[in-house]
């Protein structure tokens, strides 16, 4: 189990997440059951430090995402995989802005994938067992640091 | 006066938030036009006149810094300030992007009072 504490990604995602869409997230209590849609965003970065970021999440927390920040507009339910990708994106960016010891900061971000995960998939990813899990009004999000494959 | 703005960013989730957060600001506002990238920018540009130009870096088909390049290469755009409102960290092509005419930049997560901060020193009108 990740201590959220210590993850240093998590206040990044949180953050990201609130000013984004006013959504707030705290840690996971209970068990990370699959949601219907599961996701899994990856985003990966080279520079000081050569590692990903990934996001495990459902996508309707992405749906929830869109409607809070398009209101009525019809497209927001289509937009959720948009919405998540571009949470990704801003919390790496925020999350290098600040990284530790980095001298000049000059890193390189690529562009977030999204790709389906189904059940077997899900549990394998959180039998690894280095998601730090967050409760994000009823969504589940993970969220670890990983080095770069 | 009230502003005509025009944001490019290739996700439409961002330009939605940006737009929310004009609202947000209370920033007097014409009109808020939106692109996807660069080369649709310059199309929006080619027809409508707008005040500020909000751009994001990366982008498919045309990106933040080649738009500007273009937009001061041509007379009747030049004038239009471009700002940069990106996840970007990587230092060096901050600088680069300052010595290529962009006029201000905002790191994504931004607050409705920073956005309003770098909208009113960018066209420079008395923020109170």
């Amino acid at each position: 189990m990740v201590d959220i504490e210590n993850c240093i990604a998590v206040r990044h995602l949180v953050d990201a997440l609130e000013r984004m869409a006013f959504i707030s997230a705290l840690p996971l209590e209970g068990t990370a059951s699959k949601p219907a849609s599961a996701l899994l965003l990856r985003i990966g970065f080279r520079g000081p430090a050569n590692m990903r970021i990934e996001i495990l999440t459902d996508e309707a927390l992405g749906s929830l995402m869109a409607a809070n920040v398009m209101g009525d507009c019809p497209d927001a339910l289509f937009r959720g995989r948009d919405a998540l990708k571009e949470l990704l994106n801003v919390t790496c960016g925020s999350l290098l802005s600040q990284w530790p010891s980095a001298e000049g900061r000059n890193f390189e971000m690529s562009i977030p994938e999204v790709q389906p995960v189904d059940a077997a998939g899900w549990e394998q990813l959180l039998a690894e067992g280095d998601f730090a899990l967050l409760d994000a009004e009823g969504h589940i999000l993970g969220i670890r640091l990983a080095d770069r494959k | 006066m009230a502003f005509r703005f025009l944001i490019v960013d290739d996700s439409a989730t961002t330009r939605a938030i940006i737009k929310r957060t004009i609202r947000m600001a209370q920033l007097p506002t014409d009109k808020v036009l939106e692109a996807a990238n660069g080369m649709e920018a310059l199309r929006v540009l080619a027809c409508e006149a707008v005040d500020l130009v909000m751009a994001d870096l990366h982008m498919p088909e045309m990106d933040g810094l080649e738009m500007t390049r273009r937009l001061l290469s041509e007379q009747s755009t030049r004038h239009i300030p471009v700002v940069v409102i990106s996840a970007e960290p990587n230092c060096d092509r901050l600088e680069q992007m300052k010595r290529e005419g962009v006029r201000g930049y905002l790191r994504k997560p931004f607050t409705p009072e920073s956005l309003r901060a770098l909208i009113t020193e960018t066209l420079g009108v008395c923020d109170g």
